[in-house]
This record gives C-alpha cells, sequence and structure tokens, in this order.
C-alpha cells in the first residue's frame, strides 16, 4: 500500500526527516508513534504530495505519487491534524462539499453523506455550523469531511487530540470500524495507550527517524526490560538495594520517595525474589505492583527520554 | 462537480458577514454619505431657478415668439428656469447693480442680448439658453402654429440639466460631483481584492487546512480555482450592478444611458478588483494581516488618486504624471464611468476598458502561476 524509502525532508538548516522509511501492507491499522516534532506529520505531508522533500521515493498503491495523481487521490482520505472545515458551511454542507471533491454523482453522494454523519454520530448536529459544535463534536464533522467518500487508504493525523476520553472512544472504535470495512489506515499519535490499543504494527520514530517497527508485541520484546516492580518500603539500606540489584533478573532496581522500583530483565520473574530478601531481612513493606512493560519503556530505552515529558 | 463546488462558494460569501460589510454594506453606507453631503451643496447651485431681468419695452411685447418661450420657462413647477422680473430699462439696470437678478435681457434689433455684470455659472447658462434659443427659433415657430398647449412644449426644448452640464464641461472637464460617484465605484471593485484575498488562502495547503485538505483531493486544481473565482466574480460583479441602480435611481447619480456599457465596467472592474487581491495575497509570503492592510492601503490610494476625496485630483494628476493616471486601475474605472457620462463617443472609454484589461491579465496570470503549484516547502 505504502512504499516510502530513504525520504529526507529539511526545513532550512533542521532535518525533520532523516532516511525516514516506511512499509504499510493492505488491511493493516499502522501506527506512527512519536513525541512532538518528530516528524510524523511531516511524513504524512510529504506521502500526501503537499511538501517537496530533499530525497527519496514514495510509492502509493504501488504507484509513484506525486500532486497530479488524481487517481491515486481519489482513493486516499486524509483527516488533518488541525480541524479543517468551511466556517460558513453547515455540518451537513461541509461533508457534502468534500464528498463533492471526490463523487460527482448527486444521488451517490446524499448516500455517503448520509452514511458518513450516521457513521461519526452528528446526525443530531446536520444543520449546525461549526462555530455551534463542541470541540469534540468538530473533531467528529473533521473526520465525516475527510472518510465520507470511503477511499481505500486513510491518514489520521493525531484525530484525537483535545478531545474527552469519551469521544476519543468513540473515534477510535470507528476508525476500527473503516478498517474492518476494508480500509487500510495510518494512524500517527503521541499517545501510546492509544496506539496499543489500536494498532496492528506500530513504528515509533524520534527526531525524523525509524526507531523501532513491529508489532507492540515485538516492540517490547525488542527491549531489555520487561515487568517492572514498584515496592513501597518506608526504609531501604544501601546493602539490602544492592543485593537487590544483584538479582540475576532485575535489570536495574532504584530507590526513591518510600518506593522501590525494578526492573526485570524479559520473561524474568523477579518478584519472589525481592520479597524474599526484604523477609530475610525483616523489613516491613506496602502495596506491591507490578506492571508489564509499554511502548514508554521502549521509547525511554531506545532514546533515554521518555515519550512524554 | 464544478457547479457544486461554485454554488458552495457563493454560499459562504453570502454567509461570510465580515466580507459583506466590507464589499456591501460599506459602499452604500459610503455613497449614501457623499449623497446627502453633495445635495447640500448643490442645492443652491444646480437645482435653483434663475433671477432673470427683462426689459418690458415695445420691441419685448413685439417680439411674441421670445415672450411666450420666456413665459414658458418662468412658469413655476419643476421645469422652472427663470424667475423673471419684467421692467425698465433703469429699473432692471438697478436690480442688476444690487444683485437682485443675475442677468437681463433686451430685445435689440430684432433679437434678444444678455446683459451681466459679473461671469459666473447662472450667466453662462443665460448664455447657453440665448444660444439654444436662436438655434431652435424655427421649432418654437413651429410649436407656437400648431399646438394651442404651446407654453408646455417650449420649456420642452431647453433642459436646464442639460445647460447645466455644458457649463461645467467648458470650466473643468472633471470636476462634476457625479465624479466622487465614480471613484466610489472604482473603490468598490478594488474591495473585491478581499474576495480575491480569501479564494487564494482557502485554496493555499500552506495557508490554511481547507486549502490543504483541497488539495490532497482529487478534484482537479485548475476547477478549484475556477469555480471559486468564478464565484467571487459573480458576486462582486452583482454587488456593483446593485451599487449602480442604487447610484442611477436613488441618489440620481447618472451614469450614462448606455446600460451594456455600464455592465461591462462594472465585470470588467470586478475582475481587476479580485485578481488585484488574489495576486497580493499569493505572491508573498507575509502575514495574513500584513496583506490586507497593503489591500486596503493601495486600494485607498488608488481611489484618492481618481478622485474619491479631493475633487479634480484625477484631472491633476493626469496633466502632471499622466504614466501614473493611465496606470492606476481604479482611475481607469472612473474614467470610464465617465465617458459614458459626458461623452458620446466611445474612444476613451474602451481605451480605459482595453488598459484595464491588460493589467488585469497580468495580474491574474501571476495568481494563476501560483496558484498552481500544490506542493511547498513548507506548511
Ligand atoms: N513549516 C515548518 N517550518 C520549519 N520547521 C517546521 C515546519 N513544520 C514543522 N517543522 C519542524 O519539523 C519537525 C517535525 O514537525 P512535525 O510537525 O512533522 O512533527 P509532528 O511529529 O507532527 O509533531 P506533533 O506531534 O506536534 O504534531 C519539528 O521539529 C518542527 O519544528
Ligand atoms: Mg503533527
Amino acid at each position: 500500500m505504502i512504499e516510502v524509502s530513504n525520504l529526507v525532508k529539511r526545513y532550512g538548516s533542521l532535518v525533520a526527516l532523516d532516511h525516514f522509511n516506511l512499509n504499510v501492507q493492505n488491511g493493516e491499522i499502522f501506527g506512527l508513534l512519536g513525541p512532538n516534532g518528530s516528524g510524523k506529520t511531516t511524513a504524512i505531508n510529504c506521502m500526501l504530495s503537499l511538501l517537496t522533500y530533499d530525497k527519496g521515493e514514495i510509492k502509493l498503491f504501488g504507484e509513484e505519487m506525486s500532486p497530479t495523481r488524481y487517481d491515486l487521490k481519489k482513493r486516499i482520505g486524509v483527516v488533518m491534524q488541525n480541524v479543517a472545515v468551511f466556517n460558513e458551511l453547515t455540518v451537513y454542507e461541509n461533508i457534502d462539499y468534500f464528498c463533492g471533491l471526490y463523487e460527482a454523482d448527486k444521488a451517490k453522494r446524499r448516500q455517503l453523506v448520509d452514511e458518513a454523519i450516521d457513521f461519526v454520530g452528528l446526525n443530531d448536529f446536520r444543520k449546525f455550523l461549526p462555530k455551534k459544535l463542541s470541540g469534540g463534536l468538530l473533531r467528529r464533522l473533521n473526520i465525516a469531511c475527510g472518510i465520507a467518500h470511503k477511499p481505500e487508504l486513510i491518514f489520521f493525523d493525531e484525530p484525537t487530540v483535545a478531545v474527552d476520553p469519551q469521544s476519543r472512544n468513540a473515534i477510535l472504535e470507528g476508525i476500527k470500524k473503516l478498517n474492518q470495512d476494508g480500509a487500510t489506515i495510518i494512524y500517527t499519535s503521541h499517545y501510546m495507550e492509544e496506539v496499543e490499543q489500536l494498532c496492528s504494527r506500530i513504528m515509533i520514530m524520534d527526531k525524523g527517524k525509524e526507531i523501532a517497527t513491529g508489532t507492540k508485541d515485538e516492540l517490547k520484546t525488542m527491549i531489555r526490560t520487561g515487568e517492572k516492580i514498584t515496592i513501597e518500603i518506608y526504609d531501604l539500606p544501601e546493602d539490602i538495594l544492592a543485593k537487590i540489584n544483584d538479582i540475576d533478573d532485575i535489570v536495574n532496581a532504584e530507590y526513591d520517595d518510600n518506593r522501590l522500583t525494578a526492573s526485570c530483565r524479559i520473561n524474568g520473574h523477579a518478584l519472589i525474589s525481592i520479597l524474599d530478601i526484604l523477609r530475610k531481612n525483616n523489613l516491613s513493606f506496602g502495596r506491591v505492583f507490578s506492571e508489564p512493560p509499554t511502548l514508554n519503556d521502549v521509547f525511554l530505552e531506545i532514546t533515554g527520554r521518555q515519550l512524554r515529558d | 462537480m464544478f457547479w457544486n463546488m461554485y454554488k458552495c462558494k457563493l454560499l459562504r460569501i453570502v454567509r461570510n458577514r465580515y466580507l459583506l460589510i466590507w464589499t456591501f454594506v460599506f459602499p452604500f453606507i459610503l455613497s449614501t454619505l457623499f449623497y446627502f453631503t453633495f445635495s447640500s451643496l448643490d442645492a443652491d447651485n444646480q437645482f435653483q431657478a434663475i433671477r432673470l431681468g427683462v426689459v418690458n419695452d415695445e420691441a419685448f411685447q413685439n417680439d411674441a415668439m421670445f415672450k411666450n418661450t420666456i413665459e414658458a420657462l418662468s412658469a413655476e413647477g419643476d421645469e422652472q428656469m427663470f424667475i423673471t422680473s419684467y421692467a425698465d430699462r433703469a429699473a432692471v439696470d438697478d436690480m442688476l447693480r444690487d444683485n437682485e437678478i443675475s442677468g437681463y435681457i433686451q430685445i435689440v434689433d430684432g433679437s434678444p442680448k444678455l446683459f451681466v455684470k459679473e461671469n459666473g455659472l447662472k450667466q453662462t447658462i443665460m448664455k447657453c439658453f440665448l444660444d439654444q434659443y436662436s438655434q431652435t427659433k424655427s421649432s418654437i415657430a413651429a410649436i407656437i402654429k400648431t399646438s394651442p398647449d404651446a407654453v408646455q412644449n417650449i420649456s420642452g426644448l431647453f433642459d436646464r440639466r442639460e445647460f447645466t452640464k455644458k457649463v461645467s464641461l467648458t470650466k473643468n472637464p472633471q470636476t462634476d460631483r457625479v465624479c466622487y460617484f465614480y471613484a466610489l465605484l472604482a473603490m468598490v471593485c478594488f474591495y473585491g481584492g478581499f474576495m480575491g484575498m480569501e479564494i487564494v488562502e482557502e485554496l493555499q495547503a500552506n495557508l490554511t487546512g481547507v486549502g490543504a485538505r483541497r488539495t490532497v483531493s482529487s478534484a482537479r486544481r485548475y476547477k478549484l480555482v475556477a469555480a471559486d473565482m468564478l464565484a467571487g466574480l459573480t458576486s462582486q460583479f452583482i454587488i456593483m450592478v446593485v451599487l449602480c441602480v442604487y447610484l442611477e435611481f436613488a441618489l440620481d447619480v447618472s451614469l450614462g444611458s448606455n446600460i451594456w456599457a455600464v455592465l461591462l465596467i462594472c465585470l470588467v472592474g470586478s475582475l481587476a478588483g479580485i485578481s488585484f487581491g488574489a495576486m497580493i495575497t499569493v505572491s508573498n509570503k507575509l502575514k495574513a494581516s500584513t496583506k490586507s492592510a497593503i489591500l486596503i492601503t493601495v486600494t485607498m490610494i488608488m481611489s484618492f488618486m481618481s478622485g474619491l476625496m479631493v475633487e479634480g485630483i484625477n484631472y491633476i494628476i493626469m496633466q502632471k504624471a499622466p504614466v501614473v493616471a493611465w496606470l492606476n486601475p481604479a482611475a481607469r474605472i472612473a474614467d470610464a464611468f465617465y465617458c459614458l457620462y459626458y461623452f458620446d463617443s466611445y474612444n476613451r472609454y474602451f481605451t480605459n476598458i482595453i488598459i484595464l484589461l491588460l493589467m488585469t491579465a497580468v495580474m491574474f496570470s501571476i495568481t494563476v502561476v501560483f496558484l498552481r503549484r500544490q506542493r511547498y516547502e513548507s506548511i
């Protein structure tokens, strides 16, 4: 579906995309995960032929993409990061207009627009002007305008920014449904939970570069850290901490703010060993947590930074 | 597809309050203000009957034709040209000296002769009247002979407004009050620049989200551009026509008698204004607010130079710096209207239209070259 190879894009001296590669298969929900400014939007705009680039090749549907490939554009839907609708047109008119850029037949279009309105749940707001819509509803309108023509390939650029959790879930469910109906989806976000929940494959990117690509499980096995253990302890002497660090399956253990946090090796089981040591030394402890690794841990381990600051 | 885009753009223009206030409401308010300012000034000058003295001697009493004509033009009513006092020579001389009359007429050697103290508008009108009288003597004779209702018909031969027009033409060809309104019409055309500005902004992916959305769609670029431009032109043209109707019928500003020629200026002027705004917007990377500031400033300067605020400034510029005058599209629009009002020959009118079309072609081409681009260095 999408083949991007060695894409380089500079804004003046800033390198926004640095030999960026991307391969998306038919039927996937592909997630682009990266912190603010990592180049997600830039990558999408290059693929859409909105931006010039310095080097590289972009193929969509197996063919070279260019601004005049209207045949390819017809099969693509785009939901931009910023809401882009006409303020003077109502919900219905907006969707009809943008759908009309792809579909000339009036009767067909009416049906498509109705379906799109149903799909995003704006039925009660057909005659509303955008300024009368709440932020979440506006996002939904933005989505409807991008997907009404039933494209085969849809780009979603952070469609859930500034949306309350309820609307967010509705949007994510909708995207899943589009995918079930046959659309291939590119989804960008800096929310790892979203990407984990939604995407069949994920690329983590930073500073215009691909850091890692795979399913979420594949990504998690790429790193040394597995399960993460947190134990509340009132007072932990240095030598005990050293002992805990000596356990085979422990990658790193720290004590701070009355909490012991320890990262385990993948598939390692250190919890019992830790609790053994604590008991032997007569140290009492409070609650114990254990979490599986997140994509943030993946990002952290590769870049040394948090995904979100 | 095309007509749907066109229709939606029209709808958006109609619903855009900010745009409509500038391009539609503002010109109406301004022209109405002009009207009330001028009508109080005009009241003394143009539309008052002139106080005339006639030497009431034997020669006058014997000249039935002249006597009838004077009486016809002195009859009270809308067409009244003179408020006439009949007296002997010494008495009218006194009245002239005391400024009770603007001049008097005496029949000398069988033909009327005008006596005045000073030269001015009223005196020239009286002179015009006498010229017209001697030219149309035969018609008057015919009327008196055949028609029992002679008085009414005679006054039909003398149009006071026509005299006034001729007089101001000989004085200074471009200082008529109508010029203000023509300059105003030119300004309105260039306020259409806002329309052009918005069209361009909404088409450029690097300026607006809707621009980006439309650029990534499968609609052909030229169709997008053409649909919006045509809708902009349609609405600007309608605004111009409505304003012309308002001027002609409500404010009594004459636009000449050739309606097609007036429509042609409206069309070409609208196109020029829109292209101008589009070109300013598309051709540089300044901020949107800076662009509208440029648009307003340039429009005001051009309108000023075509006579919007100072009477006759366009005339002076044409004398002192003809190149500037010819290259000012607003002045060309105003002058085209002026030609229709004053001249029977269309030479100068068409020269204006052709110059406007050439300038528009240049501006439009520049716009299209930029608008063809769909891909940008940065968004
Ligand atoms: N028009 C531009 N001119 C100059 N630099 C730009 C421009 N647009 C983006 N950049 C820079 O390019 C880099 C990538 O930006 P981009 O918008 O692609 O990031 P992103 O991953 O989409 O971020 P976000 O999550 O905030 O949307 C950033 O460092 C940004 O500052
Ligand atoms: Mg972005």
